[in-house]
Protein backbone atom coordinates (compact mmCIF):
# COMPACT_ATOMS: atom_id res chain seq x y z
CA UNK A 1 0.00 0.00 0.00
CA UNK A 2 1.57 3.31 -1.14
CA UNK A 3 1.12 6.30 1.20
CA UNK A 4 -0.79 8.46 -1.54
CA UNK A 5 -3.13 5.49 -2.62
CA UNK A 6 -3.92 5.26 1.11
CA UNK A 7 -4.21 9.04 1.07
CA UNK A 8 -7.01 8.90 -1.62
CA UNK A 9 -8.80 5.94 -0.17
CA UNK A 10 -9.12 7.60 3.33
CA UNK A 11 -10.32 11.11 1.62
CA UNK A 12 -12.85 9.05 -0.45
CA UNK A 13 -14.06 6.82 2.64
CA UNK A 14 -14.26 10.31 4.50
CA UNK A 15 -16.94 11.08 1.79
CA UNK A 16 -19.19 7.83 1.32
CA UNK A 17 -18.52 6.12 4.47
CA UNK A 18 -21.16 7.95 6.29
CA UNK A 19 -23.90 7.80 3.10
CA UNK A 20 -23.20 4.32 3.08
CA UNK A 21 -23.66 3.06 6.55
CA UNK A 22 -27.06 5.27 6.86
CA UNK A 23 -28.47 3.91 4.00
CA UNK A 24 -27.66 0.00 4.96
CA UNK A 25 -28.40 0.46 8.13
CA UNK A 26 -31.75 1.28 7.20
CA UNK A 27 -32.10 -1.36 5.26
CA UNK A 28 -30.52 -4.00 7.33
CA UNK A 29 -30.55 -2.40 11.21
CA UNK A 30 -27.33 -1.13 13.44
CA UNK A 31 -25.50 -4.34 13.45
CA UNK A 32 -25.69 -5.84 9.88
CA UNK A 33 -25.88 -2.61 8.48
CA UNK A 34 -22.55 -1.91 9.82
CA UNK A 35 -20.99 -4.76 8.69
CA UNK A 36 -22.17 -4.81 5.27
CA UNK A 37 -20.39 -1.14 5.23
CA UNK A 38 -17.16 -2.26 6.53
CA UNK A 39 -17.59 -5.39 4.03
CA UNK A 40 -18.10 -2.47 0.80
CA UNK A 41 -15.51 -0.15 1.58
CA UNK A 42 -12.90 -3.32 1.62
CA UNK A 43 -14.14 -4.51 -1.42
CA UNK A 44 -13.53 -0.45 -2.18
CA UNK A 45 -10.27 -0.80 -1.37
CA UNK A 46 -9.50 -3.62 -3.20
CA UNK A 47 -11.06 -2.03 -6.21
CA UNK A 48 -9.93 1.18 -5.60
CA UNK A 49 -8.42 1.89 -9.32
CA UNK A 50 -11.81 0.21 -11.21
CA UNK A 51 -14.21 2.40 -8.43
CA UNK A 52 -12.18 5.77 -9.81
CA UNK A 53 -14.96 5.50 -12.70
CA UNK A 54 -17.80 4.78 -10.78
CA UNK A 55 -19.96 7.90 -10.77
CA UNK A 56 -22.39 7.15 -7.98
CA UNK A 57 -20.05 5.11 -5.48
CA UNK A 58 -22.77 5.19 -2.64
CA UNK A 59 -25.05 3.30 -4.99
CA UNK A 60 -22.75 1.31 -6.44
CA UNK A 61 -21.45 0.22 -2.58
CA UNK A 62 -24.68 -0.09 -1.49
CA UNK A 63 -25.30 -2.82 -3.62
CA UNK A 64 -21.95 -4.49 -2.89
CA UNK A 65 -22.77 -4.11 0.63
CA UNK A 66 -26.26 -5.78 -0.19
CA UNK A 67 -24.19 -8.80 -2.26
CA UNK A 68 -22.25 -9.35 1.35
CA UNK A 69 -24.36 -10.25 3.25
CA UNK A 70 -24.55 -14.02 3.09
CA UNK A 71 -27.31 -15.14 5.85
CA UNK A 72 -30.83 -15.52 5.16
CA UNK A 73 -32.94 -12.27 5.43
CA UNK A 74 -33.85 -11.58 8.97
CA UNK A 75 -35.97 -8.69 10.35
CA UNK A 76 -33.72 -6.16 11.15
CA UNK A 77 -32.65 -5.02 14.64
CA UNK A 78 -32.82 -1.84 15.66
CA UNK A 79 -31.51 -2.28 19.24
CA UNK A 80 -28.84 -0.38 20.92
CA UNK A 81 -27.52 -1.67 23.95
CA UNK A 82 -27.42 0.42 26.97
CA UNK A 83 -29.66 2.85 25.35
CA UNK A 84 -30.04 5.94 27.58
CA UNK A 85 -30.50 8.77 25.74
CA UNK A 86 -33.94 10.26 26.56
CA UNK A 87 -34.04 12.53 23.79
CA UNK A 88 -35.27 9.39 22.09
CA UNK A 89 -38.35 7.78 21.91
CA UNK A 90 -38.24 4.80 23.15
CA UNK A 91 -40.63 3.03 20.28
CA UNK A 92 -38.67 4.14 17.12
CA UNK A 93 -36.50 1.42 16.94
CA UNK A 94 -39.77 -1.29 16.58
CA UNK A 95 -41.95 1.16 14.47
CA UNK A 96 -38.82 1.54 12.10
CA UNK A 97 -38.19 -2.61 12.22
CA UNK A 98 -41.91 -2.88 11.30
CA UNK A 99 -41.92 -0.93 7.55
CA UNK A 100 -41.21 -2.76 5.26
CA UNK A 101 -37.11 -1.98 3.87
CA UNK A 102 -38.32 0.00 1.29
CA UNK A 103 -40.43 2.07 3.16
CA UNK A 104 -37.77 1.94 6.24
CA UNK A 105 -35.12 3.30 3.11
CA UNK A 106 -37.16 5.93 2.29
CA UNK A 107 -37.83 7.44 5.55
CA UNK A 108 -35.04 7.19 6.99
CA UNK A 109 -32.73 8.25 3.95
CA UNK A 110 -35.19 11.28 2.72
CA UNK A 111 -37.05 12.18 5.74
CA UNK A 112 -34.33 11.81 8.33
CA UNK A 113 -30.88 12.41 6.56
CA UNK A 114 -32.57 14.37 3.86
CA UNK A 115 -31.47 12.82 0.54
CA UNK A 116 -33.81 13.52 -2.65
CA UNK A 117 -35.93 10.95 -4.18
CA UNK A 118 -33.77 10.74 -6.85
CA UNK A 119 -30.87 9.51 -4.77
CA UNK A 120 -32.37 7.03 -3.04
CA UNK A 121 -34.06 6.32 -6.36
CA UNK A 122 -30.63 5.22 -7.70
CA UNK A 123 -29.49 3.32 -4.81
CA UNK A 124 -32.72 1.37 -4.29
CA UNK A 125 -32.86 0.80 -8.44
CA UNK A 126 -37.04 2.43 -8.57
CA UNK A 127 -38.72 4.65 -9.83
CA UNK A 128 -38.44 7.84 -8.35
CA UNK A 129 -42.47 8.17 -7.86
CA UNK A 130 -42.07 4.94 -6.39
CA UNK A 131 -39.68 6.45 -3.45
CA UNK A 132 -42.15 8.90 -3.26
CA UNK A 133 -44.79 6.52 -2.26
CA UNK A 134 -42.65 4.32 -0.15
CA UNK A 135 -41.89 7.86 1.75
CA UNK A 136 -45.37 8.95 2.46
CA UNK A 137 -46.88 5.56 3.13
CA UNK A 138 -43.58 4.53 6.03
CA UNK A 139 -44.57 8.36 7.31
CA UNK A 140 -47.88 7.29 7.79
CA UNK A 141 -47.19 3.99 9.36
CA UNK A 142 -44.41 5.29 11.68
CA UNK A 143 -46.23 7.82 12.92
CA UNK A 144 -49.00 5.47 14.18
CA UNK A 145 -46.79 3.41 15.60
CA UNK A 146 -45.95 6.13 17.63
CA UNK A 147 -49.06 7.89 18.06
CA UNK A 148 -47.02 11.17 16.46
CA UNK A 149 -49.86 13.49 14.44
CA UNK A 150 -49.15 14.30 11.08
CA UNK A 151 -48.53 17.83 12.43
CA UNK A 152 -45.73 17.02 14.63
CA UNK B 1 -38.07 17.16 22.22
CA UNK B 2 -36.92 16.11 19.09
CA UNK B 3 -39.00 16.69 16.08
CA UNK B 4 -39.29 13.36 14.38
CA UNK B 5 -36.63 13.93 11.52
CA UNK B 6 -34.40 14.67 14.34
CA UNK B 7 -35.01 11.52 16.02
CA UNK B 8 -34.21 9.49 13.27
CA UNK B 9 -30.99 11.26 12.74
CA UNK B 10 -29.92 10.76 16.37
CA UNK B 11 -31.03 7.20 16.63
CA UNK B 12 -29.27 5.74 13.18
CA UNK B 13 -26.20 7.40 14.02
CA UNK B 14 -26.01 6.13 18.22
CA UNK B 15 -27.02 2.52 16.91
CA UNK B 16 -24.03 2.19 14.13
CA UNK B 17 -20.75 3.83 14.75
CA UNK B 18 -18.73 5.30 12.01
CA UNK B 19 -16.26 2.56 10.15
CA UNK B 20 -12.72 3.77 10.59
CA UNK B 21 -10.55 2.92 7.65
CA UNK B 22 -8.19 0.50 9.95
CA UNK B 23 -11.51 -1.59 10.55
CA UNK B 24 -12.00 -1.38 6.29
CA UNK B 25 -8.39 -2.47 5.96
CA UNK B 26 -8.06 -4.91 8.00
CA UNK B 27 -11.56 -6.30 7.45
CA UNK B 28 -11.19 -9.15 4.48
CA UNK B 29 -13.08 -8.10 1.75
CA UNK B 30 -15.66 -10.88 0.42
CA UNK B 31 -15.62 -10.61 -3.31
CA UNK B 32 -12.30 -10.88 -4.62
CA UNK B 33 -12.97 -11.61 -8.27
CA UNK B 34 -12.99 -8.15 -10.44
CA UNK B 35 -15.73 -7.41 -12.31
CA UNK B 36 -15.95 -7.71 -16.17
CA UNK B 37 -16.83 -12.02 -15.94
CA UNK B 38 -20.53 -11.46 -17.40
CA UNK B 39 -21.50 -14.10 -19.50
CA UNK B 40 -24.62 -13.54 -21.99
CA UNK B 41 -27.02 -15.57 -22.41
CA UNK B 42 -25.75 -17.84 -25.83
CA UNK B 43 -28.86 -18.05 -28.80
CA UNK B 44 -29.38 -21.34 -27.97
CA UNK B 45 -29.48 -21.50 -24.57
CA UNK B 46 -32.05 -18.87 -25.20
CA UNK B 47 -33.96 -21.08 -27.14
CA UNK B 48 -33.61 -23.84 -24.17
CA UNK B 49 -34.58 -21.12 -21.80
CA UNK B 50 -37.72 -20.04 -23.34
CA UNK B 51 -38.86 -23.05 -24.30
CA UNK B 52 -38.55 -24.74 -20.22
CA UNK B 53 -40.23 -21.26 -18.90
CA UNK B 54 -43.38 -21.83 -20.97
CA UNK B 55 -43.42 -25.22 -19.28
CA UNK B 56 -42.90 -23.88 -16.01
CA UNK B 57 -44.95 -21.32 -16.46
CA UNK B 58 -47.64 -23.79 -17.39
CA UNK B 59 -46.74 -26.20 -14.19
CA UNK B 60 -46.88 -23.12 -11.82
CA UNK B 61 -49.69 -21.45 -12.94
CA UNK B 62 -51.68 -25.02 -12.30
CA UNK B 63 -49.51 -25.24 -8.97
CA UNK B 64 -50.86 -21.67 -8.10
CA UNK B 65 -47.49 -20.79 -6.88
CA UNK B 66 -44.52 -19.31 -8.98
CA UNK B 67 -43.61 -17.85 -12.57
CA UNK B 68 -40.91 -17.43 -14.06
CA UNK B 69 -39.73 -14.68 -16.61
CA UNK B 70 -38.46 -16.29 -19.83
CA UNK B 71 -36.22 -12.94 -20.24
CA UNK B 72 -36.13 -10.51 -22.88
CA UNK B 73 -35.74 -11.85 -26.68
CA UNK B 74 -33.37 -10.66 -28.68
CA UNK B 75 -34.32 -6.50 -29.96
CA UNK B 76 -35.21 -6.77 -33.58
CA UNK B 77 -34.55 -3.98 -35.64
CA UNK B 78 -36.71 -1.03 -35.03
CA UNK B 79 -38.85 -0.41 -38.11
CA UNK B 80 -39.87 3.27 -37.62
CA UNK B 81 -38.36 5.99 -35.19
CA UNK B 82 -39.69 6.91 -32.00
CA UNK B 83 -40.66 10.06 -33.19
CA UNK B 84 -43.12 8.35 -35.92
CA UNK B 85 -44.48 5.66 -33.22
CA UNK B 86 -45.20 8.31 -30.63
CA UNK B 87 -46.54 11.32 -33.29
CA UNK B 88 -48.77 8.07 -35.20
CA UNK B 89 -49.68 6.97 -31.30
CA UNK B 90 -50.53 10.47 -30.90
CA UNK B 91 -53.51 10.55 -34.05
CA UNK B 92 -55.29 7.39 -32.70
CA UNK B 93 -55.46 9.48 -29.05
CA UNK B 94 -57.31 12.47 -30.44
CA UNK B 95 -59.78 10.03 -31.45
CA UNK B 96 -60.56 8.63 -28.14
CA UNK B 97 -63.06 8.95 -25.93
CA UNK B 98 -62.16 11.60 -22.69
CA UNK B 99 -61.80 9.56 -19.32
CA UNK B 100 -63.43 12.63 -17.35
CA UNK B 101 -65.70 11.55 -14.03
CA UNK B 102 -68.73 13.37 -13.68
CA UNK B 103 -70.64 14.39 -10.64
CA UNK B 104 -69.71 11.18 -7.80
CA UNK B 105 -68.21 9.63 -10.33
CA UNK B 106 -64.46 8.27 -9.93
CA UNK B 107 -61.34 7.76 -12.04
CA UNK B 108 -60.39 4.17 -11.71
CA UNK B 109 -56.53 2.74 -12.83
CA UNK B 110 -55.08 -0.49 -12.11
CA UNK B 111 -51.72 -1.21 -12.62
CA UNK B 112 -49.15 -4.06 -11.54
CA UNK B 113 -46.17 -2.92 -10.11
CA UNK B 114 -42.77 -5.35 -10.34
CA UNK B 115 -39.52 -4.84 -7.94
CA UNK B 116 -37.12 -6.87 -6.95
CA UNK B 117 -35.77 -9.49 -4.06
CA UNK B 118 -33.49 -11.95 -3.43
CA UNK B 119 -33.20 -14.52 -0.72
CA UNK B 120 -31.53 -17.79 0.29
CA UNK B 121 -33.43 -20.78 0.47
CA UNK B 122 -30.73 -22.76 1.42
CA UNK B 123 -27.51 -21.61 3.58
CA UNK B 124 -24.09 -22.24 1.56
CA UNK B 125 -26.22 -22.17 -1.90
CA UNK B 126 -26.90 -20.25 -4.71
CA UNK B 127 -29.42 -17.10 -3.66
CA UNK B 128 -32.74 -16.75 -5.41
CA UNK B 129 -34.04 -13.59 -7.32
CA UNK B 130 -37.40 -12.91 -8.51
CA UNK B 131 -39.74 -10.16 -8.82
CA UNK B 132 -42.46 -9.35 -6.81
CA UNK B 133 -45.55 -8.30 -8.37
CA UNK B 134 -48.50 -6.01 -6.82
CA UNK B 135 -51.31 -5.27 -8.45
CA UNK B 136 -52.48 -1.49 -7.52
CA UNK B 137 -56.24 -0.29 -7.87
CA UNK B 138 -56.69 3.80 -7.38
CA UNK B 139 -60.16 5.35 -7.58
CA UNK B 140 -59.84 8.54 -7.64
CA UNK B 141 -62.35 11.74 -7.81
CA UNK B 142 -61.49 14.96 -10.08
CA UNK B 143 -59.20 17.35 -8.36
CA UNK B 144 -59.19 15.27 -5.75
CA UNK B 145 -56.30 12.91 -3.89
CA UNK B 146 -56.81 9.06 -3.98
CA UNK B 147 -59.71 8.25 -2.14
CA UNK B 148 -59.19 4.52 -2.03
CA UNK B 149 -56.78 2.15 -3.15
CA UNK B 150 -56.61 -1.88 -3.16
CA UNK B 151 -53.29 -3.99 -3.13
CA UNK B 152 -53.48 -7.47 -4.25
CA UNK B 153 -49.77 -8.89 -4.06
CA UNK B 154 -49.33 -11.37 -7.20
CA UNK B 155 -46.96 -14.39 -7.72
CA UNK B 156 -43.25 -13.83 -7.34
CA UNK B 157 -41.80 -14.33 -10.91
CA UNK B 158 -38.22 -15.42 -11.14
CA UNK B 159 -35.66 -13.74 -12.90
CA UNK B 160 -33.89 -16.81 -14.04
CA UNK B 161 -34.03 -20.68 -14.37
CA UNK B 162 -31.15 -20.79 -12.15
CA UNK B 163 -33.49 -18.68 -9.42
CA UNK B 164 -35.89 -21.28 -10.02
CA UNK B 165 -33.85 -24.47 -9.78
CA UNK B 166 -32.52 -23.09 -6.68
CA UNK B 167 -35.97 -22.42 -4.89
CA UNK B 168 -36.95 -26.17 -6.24
CA UNK B 169 -33.87 -27.61 -4.60
CA UNK B 170 -34.73 -26.29 -1.18
CA UNK B 171 -38.21 -27.77 -1.29
CA UNK B 172 -40.28 -25.20 -2.63
CA UNK B 173 -41.17 -23.25 0.51
CA UNK B 174 -43.42 -20.24 0.61
CA UNK B 175 -41.71 -16.94 -0.76
CA UNK B 176 -42.65 -13.84 0.58
CA UNK B 177 -44.02 -11.14 -1.94
CA UNK B 178 -45.12 -8.25 -1.64
CA UNK B 179 -43.96 -5.18 0.37
CA UNK B 180 -47.47 -4.62 2.79
CA UNK B 181 -47.64 -1.33 0.80
CA UNK B 182 -45.43 1.19 -1.00
CA UNK B 183 -44.95 0.79 -4.40
CA UNK B 184 -48.74 2.11 -5.63
CA UNK B 185 -48.02 5.02 -8.43
CA UNK B 186 -49.11 8.28 -7.10
CA UNK B 187 -51.67 9.69 -9.08
CA UNK B 188 -51.66 12.71 -10.97
CA UNK B 189 -54.92 15.20 -11.24
CA UNK B 190 -55.19 15.11 -15.22
CA UNK B 191 -58.09 17.89 -14.91
CA UNK B 192 -55.78 20.47 -16.09
CA UNK B 193 -52.90 18.94 -18.24
CA UNK B 194 -52.56 20.62 -21.31
CA UNK B 195 -53.58 19.73 -24.67
CA UNK B 196 -50.84 21.05 -26.53
CA UNK B 197 -47.76 19.99 -26.76
CA UNK B 198 -45.92 22.86 -26.90
CA UNK B 199 -47.36 23.72 -23.53
CA UNK B 200 -46.15 20.33 -21.30
CA UNK B 201 -42.90 21.28 -20.12
CA UNK B 202 -43.81 24.06 -18.28
CA UNK B 203 -46.63 22.47 -16.83
CA UNK B 204 -45.20 19.36 -15.58
CA UNK B 205 -42.61 22.19 -14.16
CA UNK B 206 -45.04 23.58 -12.32
CA UNK B 207 -46.29 20.40 -10.57
CA UNK B 208 -45.36 20.19 -6.72
CA UNK B 209 -46.59 16.48 -6.55
CA UNK B 210 -43.70 15.63 -9.04
CA UNK B 211 -40.32 15.48 -8.64
CA UNK B 212 -38.00 18.56 -9.11
CA UNK B 213 -36.29 18.72 -12.42
CA UNK B 214 -32.64 18.90 -10.72
CA UNK B 215 -33.17 16.36 -9.05
CA UNK B 216 -33.47 13.71 -11.87
CA UNK B 217 -29.81 15.48 -12.90
CA UNK B 218 -31.42 15.52 -16.66
CA UNK B 219 -34.41 17.40 -18.32
CA UNK B 220 -34.70 14.70 -21.18
CA UNK B 221 -35.51 11.64 -18.38
CA UNK B 222 -37.57 14.23 -16.49
CA UNK B 223 -39.74 14.83 -19.09
CA UNK B 224 -39.91 11.51 -20.33
CA UNK B 225 -40.52 10.15 -17.20
CA UNK B 226 -43.29 12.32 -15.72
CA UNK B 227 -45.08 12.23 -19.07
CA UNK B 228 -45.23 8.29 -19.07
CA UNK B 229 -46.76 8.82 -15.43
CA UNK B 230 -49.68 11.15 -17.11
CA UNK B 231 -50.09 9.03 -19.45
CA UNK B 232 -50.78 6.05 -17.30
CA UNK B 233 -52.87 8.08 -15.16
CA UNK B 234 -56.13 8.55 -16.97
CA UNK B 235 -55.62 11.56 -19.60
CA UNK B 236 -58.04 12.23 -22.06
CA UNK B 237 -57.44 11.55 -25.21
CA UNK B 238 -56.56 14.90 -26.13
CA UNK B 239 -54.17 15.07 -22.80
CA UNK B 240 -52.67 11.89 -24.33
CA UNK B 241 -51.98 12.93 -27.83
CA UNK B 242 -50.20 16.33 -26.58
CA UNK B 243 -48.12 14.39 -24.15
CA UNK B 244 -47.19 11.63 -26.72
CA UNK B 245 -46.15 14.48 -29.45
CA UNK B 246 -44.18 16.24 -26.52
CA UNK B 247 -42.75 12.70 -26.07
CA UNK B 248 -41.56 12.84 -29.65
CA UNK B 249 -39.63 15.77 -29.23
CA UNK B 250 -37.56 14.63 -26.32
CA UNK B 251 -34.13 13.85 -27.27
CA UNK B 252 -32.35 11.20 -26.96
CA UNK B 253 -35.52 8.94 -27.19
CA UNK B 254 -35.23 5.89 -29.60
CA UNK B 255 -37.14 3.19 -30.76
CA UNK B 256 -35.72 -0.51 -29.79
CA UNK B 257 -38.67 -2.33 -32.03
CA UNK B 258 -41.02 -4.66 -30.93
CA UNK B 259 -41.54 -5.73 -27.09
CA UNK B 260 -43.25 -7.73 -24.78
CA UNK B 261 -44.40 -6.09 -21.27
CA UNK B 262 -43.05 -8.17 -18.43
CA UNK B 263 -47.06 -8.00 -16.24
CA UNK B 264 -49.43 -8.94 -18.90
CA UNK B 265 -47.42 -10.50 -21.51
CA UNK B 266 -48.46 -7.96 -24.27
CA UNK B 267 -46.68 -6.74 -27.23
CA UNK B 268 -45.80 -3.41 -28.35
CA UNK B 269 -43.57 -1.09 -29.60
CA UNK B 270 -40.37 -0.20 -27.13
CA UNK B 271 -39.01 3.42 -26.69
CA UNK B 272 -35.69 3.36 -24.36
CA UNK B 273 -33.53 7.06 -23.29
CA UNK B 274 -30.59 6.20 -21.23
CA UNK B 275 -31.19 6.17 -17.25
CA UNK B 276 -29.13 8.38 -14.64
CA UNK B 277 -28.42 5.22 -13.11
CA UNK B 278 -25.21 4.18 -14.48
CA UNK B 279 -25.88 1.20 -17.09
CA UNK B 280 -29.20 1.06 -16.93
CA UNK B 281 -31.81 2.23 -19.26
CA UNK B 282 -35.29 3.35 -19.23
CA UNK B 283 -37.90 0.92 -21.26
CA UNK B 284 -41.22 2.24 -22.35
CA UNK B 285 -43.69 0.14 -24.61
CA UNK B 286 -46.05 1.22 -26.10
CA UNK B 287 -49.43 -0.04 -28.44
CA UNK B 288 -48.95 1.69 -31.36
CA UNK B 289 -52.78 0.69 -32.41
CA UNK B 290 -54.20 1.70 -29.41
CA UNK B 291 -52.00 5.08 -27.85
CA UNK B 292 -51.57 3.12 -24.63
CA UNK B 293 -48.58 3.35 -22.70
CA UNK B 294 -48.15 -0.49 -21.95
CA UNK B 295 -45.03 -0.77 -19.89
CA UNK B 296 -42.38 1.73 -17.93
CA UNK B 297 -39.38 -0.58 -17.29
CA UNK B 298 -36.09 -0.34 -15.68
CA UNK B 299 -33.75 -2.27 -18.04
CA UNK B 300 -29.88 -3.10 -17.28
CA UNK B 301 -27.96 -2.35 -20.29
CA UNK B 302 -24.33 -2.33 -19.02
CA UNK B 303 -24.18 -5.17 -16.07
CA UNK B 304 -20.15 -3.78 -14.86
CA UNK B 305 -21.39 -0.43 -14.60
CA UNK B 306 -24.67 -1.20 -13.00
CA UNK B 307 -23.68 -3.40 -10.25
CA UNK B 308 -20.56 -5.37 -8.50
CA UNK B 309 -20.18 -8.73 -10.77
CA UNK B 310 -18.98 -11.37 -7.67
CA UNK B 311 -17.03 -14.76 -8.61
CA UNK B 312 -19.40 -17.53 -9.87
CA UNK B 313 -17.72 -19.00 -6.73
CA UNK B 314 -19.36 -16.58 -4.66
CA UNK B 315 -22.92 -16.60 -6.78
CA UNK B 316 -22.88 -20.62 -6.04
CA UNK B 317 -22.12 -20.82 -2.77
CA UNK B 318 -24.98 -18.33 -2.05
CA UNK B 319 -21.98 -15.52 -1.01
CA UNK B 320 -23.45 -12.98 -3.50
CA UNK B 321 -26.68 -12.73 -5.37
CA UNK B 322 -26.07 -13.60 -8.87
CA UNK B 323 -25.33 -10.13 -11.45
CA UNK B 324 -27.72 -8.73 -13.52
CA UNK B 325 -27.59 -9.65 -17.31
CA UNK B 326 -27.34 -6.95 -19.92
CA UNK B 327 -31.20 -7.20 -21.23
CA UNK B 328 -32.78 -7.71 -18.30
CA UNK B 329 -35.17 -5.88 -16.32
CA UNK B 330 -34.81 -4.47 -12.17
CA UNK B 331 -38.00 -2.89 -12.27
CA UNK B 332 -41.57 -2.57 -14.45
CA UNK B 333 -45.06 -0.94 -13.91
CA UNK B 334 -47.60 -2.04 -16.72
CA UNK B 335 -50.81 -0.26 -16.97
CA UNK B 336 -53.62 -2.68 -16.76
CA UNK B 337 -56.77 -0.22 -17.13
CA UNK B 338 -58.43 2.75 -16.90
CA UNK B 339 -61.98 3.67 -16.71
CA UNK B 340 -65.06 5.21 -14.74
CA UNK B 341 -66.02 4.07 -11.51
CA UNK B 342 -69.88 4.96 -10.18
CA UNK B 343 -68.48 3.71 -6.37
CA UNK B 344 -65.18 3.83 -4.74
CA UNK B 345 -63.76 0.34 -4.19
CA UNK B 346 -65.41 -1.31 -6.98
CA UNK B 347 -64.16 -1.45 -10.30
CA UNK B 348 -65.99 -0.28 -13.32
CA UNK B 349 -68.48 -3.15 -14.96
CA UNK B 350 -66.02 -3.01 -18.17
CA UNK B 351 -63.05 -4.05 -16.41
CA UNK B 352 -61.67 -6.64 -17.00
CA UNK B 353 -60.92 -9.27 -14.31
CA UNK B 354 -57.55 -9.73 -13.07
CA UNK B 355 -54.79 -11.71 -14.81
CA UNK B 356 -54.77 -15.14 -14.57
CA UNK B 357 -52.80 -17.06 -12.16
CA UNK B 358 -54.02 -14.38 -9.54
CA UNK B 359 -57.41 -16.10 -8.26
CA UNK B 360 -55.92 -17.37 -5.25
CA UNK B 361 -54.40 -13.54 -4.04
CA UNK B 362 -56.71 -11.36 -1.52
CA UNK B 363 -56.44 -7.92 -1.11
CA UNK B 364 -53.87 -7.24 1.29
CA UNK B 365 -52.85 -10.79 1.58
CA UNK B 366 -49.48 -11.55 0.69
CA UNK B 367 -48.28 -14.93 0.33
CA UNK B 368 -48.12 -17.16 3.26
CA UNK B 369 -44.49 -16.86 4.99
CA UNK B 370 -44.35 -13.44 3.64
CA UNK B 371 -42.23 -11.47 5.40
CA UNK B 372 -43.68 -8.43 5.56
CA UNK B 373 -47.61 -9.36 6.88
Amino acid sequence: MTEPDREEFQAMVAVVEPRLRRALVAAYGFDKGREATAAALAWAWEHRRRLRKIDQKVAYLFRVGQSSLRVKKTAPLFEIPHHEEPWIEPRLGSALAALSERQRIAVVLVYGFRWTLAEVADLTGTRIPTVQTHLERGLRHLRAAMEVSDHA
Amino acid sequence: MLELDEEIRAFIDAGAAPVTLDEVLAHKAVHGKAPGTVRGIAPKRRTLLAAFTVAAVVVALLIGLVVEWPGEPARSKPAMTASTILTNAALVADNERPLVPGPGQYLYVRVIDGSTEGTAFTPGKRLSRFYVQEMFQTWTAPHGQPVKEGLVVGQPLFVTTADRVAWEDAGSPPIYSGYGGGGTPPYYDVADLPTKADRMKAYLAKQGSLPVSPSYGRDALWEFDAAVDFLQAGASSQQRAALLRFMADIPGVRSVGPQTSMGTGLRGQGLELRSDHPGAEVLAIIDPKTSKMLELRGVVTNAAMFQEIPSDADVNSGHAIAPWQNGQAYSYTDFLYAGIANRAGHAPLAAPTAPPGWSWATPRSPLPGSAYP
